[in-house]
């Protein structure tokens, strides 16, 4: 298990090494180059104006599918309930259209649990071009669906769908299975009446426990060789790698101790089964030096790893804030995040829930001066090596702001804002070169059951360089619609 | 009603309803919690194998699901909502009505007066009643799954405002509601059996039964009830404010909270108090359900093991530690919460300092097995599987316990695997390995020893494959209650490893069935079974095959030493059963000489005030006593 680098400079180090290393074979390095290349081009020229796709998978994603209700209805066929006007309105502003004492927003609205949806300020195009993506995921589902069929009845039948072949395997087994037991006990009777015990069940149990261990073993062997994950993913934030290495010496500790115990186990279980031969077992109560010694040994270890890992705990959650942070703030709610970050001013402006509307939907007071200019992002760019604070914020009930790979997870509680404070140390181009996943993205996750689509709150964050970072953020709208003129006309 | 049965045990006519169901006599309370635990079992099971369809097959529709379910299954797909409330659910009957009642109430019931030499509990009418009590919180507790809005959707651990507001999710309504009441009887009832185990402990203790040399299952039972006696009613409580927030519009969990486009009129509460509550009963619980599975081995171990068990004392404190430590530990569910990271540093000490007593237990158990003379019934194989699963699920507890590592850990299939092996797992080893040592005591049959096997070696490695791979998923920061995993990209690539772990599942609890038919065949079709068919030295096996009130036909025996006299050299068997006298063996087996202990009289069975109450009780239903 390698132990995770602590620095990113030494990272970027390995990395460069690694290529130096295949130098001679080109086929190896030549692709990885020329796609981070292009990874780096694709994000300078990218065009700042969303797709349907990624407005729909950012957005929409959360509460719908196409072909499902979760917690909105499902959006296949919608172009054929609504025209494309109503639409807009609806997706502009729900709740105005709700108001508006429009009988079929009403009843939708109560059809499904008075649940609003957020209001998005889109474009007419966006919005168009978010339905003729829906229009093209119909398509797709529909395609997959008659696939699904057509290609497992090639004899004819249509197949339904289910597990496939898998019940007939398992019923052929069981009825392998016990024919041989019934053939076992025809045999077995046999030798009983001539008076020879054929199976001695003692000693099968005793042997079969060894050959479960020896079974046990090479499967876990197996895993650990098939997944490689025998440790976290790779780490991609400063304390991740102190994680990381406190994680690798409890691997080793209590990995060491799970293959001796159960040596001992299963071999005492073998060596020690009764084999009728009349042994008598070993009247040996206590010994309290051996007692003495596996209490206080335990106890040293653990001692030890405690100490280290308050050390590392404290390092983490009471660590010092460096100059000059990014910071931002999370906002969770049934299902989906939002972000916010502090415009100019570097201050995030005052909230309240009871400001929360269709229009305003984190809360934020309109009439404080700090929130003139925060900015509200669809997904979360970060400078690499700058130390974050996320200030995380509930709506409805409690969620948990979870990104594996920064090492960071910290409940969104509402009434009670909490925060995590973390430094990433790998952008996203150098992650996929690292983990040889060109697909890779840094998602945010809600680890918290908060109800139907706690599945579905995805949010994408993206780490770039400083840079890239500045731009990203000039190209962002305010929150409140009025600001966004002015920044408009700075831009 | 039998009555005065000390010394004349003539059976005396008992009608159907005292016997059988208003029945007062512990072995037959004993089997009325095994059975409706058992019936929690199979339903809880057959739940696990809903939603591991839906985890193991994404993308399939299974058209007989809107047949079982309705709505719930619309389409052939499992309802994310239902999802939720399969899994709340799930964990729920596991926990409280499986391992908390269906372990503790039966064999705390069958061995507490068995083991201690007494003729009933202290008030076998307060253990009627607890036994009822759960039986109606269990019929709620079902009820619930068929309300319209559907069963309890929040977790088990139902964390408000997602427990506390119907808008959060339909589980919350009519679910809820039922969940709390049927938990607000289970406590009431786990209550009364725990007050009526520990009393009946200290107090009903034949002659020469001194607490050093109970069997180490009393004590376990012993431990497990005072945990019990001080952590339910913290839960209860809890409830009972949650109870408020829902209905009568108070805010003790609730504030600032924006749901179903409307801001609630509900300030300055907090749903971490909720938490602290709910955990405080919740940690100790993990060792409510363990210690009694964790007892039963001690003796299944040493039966089988032909051998005393290795360090009595050593047993005996390391349950002490654990049942002292583990009401202050409850902070590492609390990690990342946002509870002061002051508390992280003091709970993460104090959670490792538990594995200490642990451990202890584990090298017990392997120094016991270390040059025995091993049988293996099928009671011996569940008790080494009970270790190998402490052990493996075990040692992630020092992972978890750990608040660094659970920054990422926390909630994801790593916990899962965690406590899925040490205490779900472990904990039905030991309740399957009580079931078929004490059999031959509760029905006077023997079950198929060959099936027997069959069903461990079958559920070992079902466990094992269901459990085990879970902890790559977990490392790998798969988040546990997830309807499906294919929305995230890193999720995705673990599809396969789900459907392996659900065909798992799936065939694991297949193999229950070969209990299942193995339990209610041999009540009937069962080889009878001998006074003491494992050669075992503890009082329940001094007692006659067939069912009598009062245990035992004549006075009670009398104990001379302690549980464990297996193998002794120089004696003529391998086992001293605890009623022999010292006179009558070689001198060199003598134990070392203690006070004589005064004689006194037999403590009645039922006391006047349970005879009272319980011809009142019939006649509230207009039964007159036969």
């Amino acid at each position: 298990m390698a132990i995770r680098v602590a620095s990113t400079n030494r990272k970027i180090q390995l990395i460069t090494y690694t290529m130096k290393f295949q130098y001679f074979s080109v086929d190896k390095w030549l692709p990885k180059v020329l796609l981070t290349v292009l990874l780096a081009l694709s994000a300078t020229f990218s065009n700042a104006q969303p797709t349907g796709a990624e407005l729909y998978n950012n957005n929409c994603g959360a509460c719908h599918r196409i072909d499902q209700d979760l917690v909105g209805p499902a959006l296949g066929g919608i172009l054929e309930r609504r025209d494309e006007a109503w639409l807009i309105k609806w997706i502009r502003n729900s709740q105005a259209v709700i108001a508006s004492g429009d009988q079929y927003a009403v009843d939708l609205y109560n059809k499904w649990n008075k649940v609003a949806m957020p209001a998005y300020d889109w474009t007419d195009d966006e919005i168009k071009s978010v339905l003729a993506y829906v229009k093209e995921q119909e398509a797709v589902v529909a395609a997959k669906a008659a696939d699904g069929g057509g290609a497992a009845g090639g004899g004819g039948a249509v197949k339904p769908t289910g597990f496939g072949n898998g019940p007939i395997v398992v019923l052929t087994l069981i009825m392998l299975g016990a024919m041989l037991l019934y053939a076992g006990r025809v045999v077995s009777s046999r030798y009983k009446l001539k008076g020879i015990r054929l199976f001695n069940w003692n000693s099968i149990n005793g042997i079969l426990f060894i050959v479960f261990m020896v079974v046990g073993f090479a499967l876990v062997a197996l895993q650990f060789i098939k997944y490689m994950k025998f440790t976290l993913p790779v780490a991609a934030s400063e304390h991740g790698a102190i994680i990381d290495s406190m994680l690798a010496i409890t691997f080793w500790l209590t990995f060491v101790v799970f293959i001796a115990t159960h040596i001992l186990l299963f071999g005492y279980a073998f060596l020690y089964r009764d084999q009728g031969d009349g042994r008598k077992a070993l009247f040996y109560p206590d010994n309290h030096k051996l007692e003495f010694f596996w209490t206080v040994i335990p106890a040293i270890v653990l001692t030890v790893l405690v100490l280290y890992g308050t050390k590392v705990w404290r390092e983490i959650t009471q660590g010092e804030i460096e100059e000059n942070p990014v910071e931002l703030e999370l906002f969770a709610y049934q299902f989906g995040w939002q972000a916010r970050f502090p415009g100019a001013d570097k201050t995030l402006g005052a909230h309240d829930f009871r400001m929360i509307s269709a229009t305003n939907s984190m809360g934020i007071d309109e009439s404080d001066a700090n929130a003139q200019d925060d900015l509200l992002v669809p997904e979360v760019y970060l400078p690499v090596n700058r130390q974050v604070i996320l200030r995380l914020r509930a709506r409805d009930v409690i969620h948990s702001a979870y990104l594996p790979h920064f090492r960071v997870q910290m409940n969104v509680v509402p009434g009670m804002p909490t925060q995590f404070v973390f430094t990433p140390t790998m952008t996203t181009d150098q992650m996929r070169v690292t983990t040889n996943n060109y697909n890779f993205n840094y998602e945010l996750a809600c680890n918290k059951i908060c109800g139907a689509a706690h599945f579905n709150m995805r949010m994408k964050f993206v780490v770039v360089t400083e840079a890239e970072y500045e731009a990203w953020l000039a190209k962002q709208r305010t929150y409140f619609r009025k600001a966004e003129t002015q920044t408009a006309a700075i831009n | 009603m039998s009555q005065n049965h000390e010394h004349h045990h003539d059976h005396h006519q008992e009608s159907f309803i005292s016997k059988y169901i208003f029945s007062m006599d512990h072995k037959m309370i004993a089997k009325q919690y095994l059975i409706t635990g058992m019936i929690m079992a199979v339903v809880a099971a057959l739940i696990s194998l809903l939603f591991r369809l839906q985890l193991g097959w994404p993308d399939q529709t299974f058209p007989w699901l809107e047949s079982l379910l309705g709505d719930w299954g619309k389409g052939g797909r499992l309802d994310p909502n239902f999802y939720l409330a399969l899994v709340t659910m799930h964990g729920t009957l596991m926990v409280f009505f499986v391992l908390t009642a269906g372990l503790s109430g039966t064999f705390s019931n069958l061995l507490i007066p068995f083991q201690i030499g007494a003729r009933d509990m202290a008030s076998p009418f307060m253990n009627m009643l607890s036994y009822w009590l759960f039986f109606l919180s269990s019929v709620i507790m079902l009820v619930s799954l068929f309300v319209e809005s559907g069963p309890a959707a929040a977790g088990w651990t139902i964390y408000p405002p997602l427990s506390a507001l119907p808008q959060a999710v339909p589980g919350s309504g009519l679910g809820m509601t039922l969940w709390l009441v049927s938990m607000t009887l289970f406590i009431a009832s786990s209550l009364m059996g725990s007050l009526n185990y520990i009393t009946t402990i200290l107090n009903m203790r034949t002659v020469g039964m001194k607490m050093t040399r109970l069997p180490l299952t009393i004590w376990a039972f012993l431990t497990t009830s005072i945990l019990g006696v001080l952590s339910f009613p913290v839960l209860l409580a809890a409830a009972v404010l949650l109870i408020f927030d829902r209905s009568f519009g108070t805010s003790f969990y609730l504030s600032d909270i924006f749901i179903a486009g409307e801001a609630l009129n509900r300030q300055g509460g907090s749903p971490i108090l909720f938490q602290h509550l709910f955990w405080f009963l919740g940690h100790p619980e993990v060792y409510i359900v363990l210690m009694p599975a964790l007892g039963i081995t001690s003796e299944v171990v040493a039966t089988n093991a032909r051998k005393p068990i290795f360090g009595y004392r050593a047993m005996i404190g390391s349950l002490l530690g654990i049942s002292f430590l583990s009401f202050i530990v409850w902070g590492h569910h609390m990690f990342v919460t946002g509870m002061n990271p002051f508390l992280g540093n003091v709970f993460m000490i104090l959670t490792l300092v538990i594995a200490v007593p642990s451990a202890v237990k584990t090298f017990n158990y392997l120094a016991t097995l270390w040059k025995g003379n091993l049988k293996f019934t099928p009671a011996m194989l569940f008790a080494i599987g009970l270790v190998s699963l402490f052990i493996s699920g075990g040692l992630t507890g020092i992972w978890l316990g750990n608040a660094a590592l659970d920054i990422n850990l926390h909630d994801t299939y790593f916990v899962v695997a965690h406590f899925h092996l040490v205490m779900g797992s472990a904990s039905m080893f030991g309740m399957l390995a009580g079931v078929y040592h004490w059999y031959p005591k509760m029905f006077g049959k023997m079950m198929n020893a060959k099936l027997g096997y069959l069903h461990f070696w079958l559920t070992f490695a079902a466990v094992y494959l269901v459990f085990f791979p879970m902890h790559f998923m977990g490392l790998d920061g798969v988040p546990r209650r997830y309807y499906n995993f294919t929305g995230f990209e890193y999720m995705s690539e673990w599809m396969d490893l789900n459907r392996f772990i659900s065909v798992s599942a799936i065939l694991g609890s297949a193999a229950q069935l070969i209990f299942i038919w193995n339990f209610f065949y041999s009540i009937r079709k069962g080889k009878d079974a001998p006074v003491n068919p494992w050669n075992s030295n503890t009082l329940e096996w001094t007692t006659p095959v067939e069912r009598i009130h009062g245990n035992w036909p004549g006075e009670i025996p009398h104990v001379h030493r302690w549980p464990y006299d297996y193998s002794r050299p120089g004696a003529p068997e391998d086992f001293i059963p605890q009623t022999v006298k010292d006179d009558e063996l070689p001198e060199e087996l003598r134990s070392p000489k203690v006070k004589p202990v005064p004689e006194r009289a037999d403590a009645p069975a039922e006391t006047v005030v349970d005879k009272v109450l319980f011809s009142r009780f019939l006649n509230l239903f207009g039964l007159k006593k036969a």
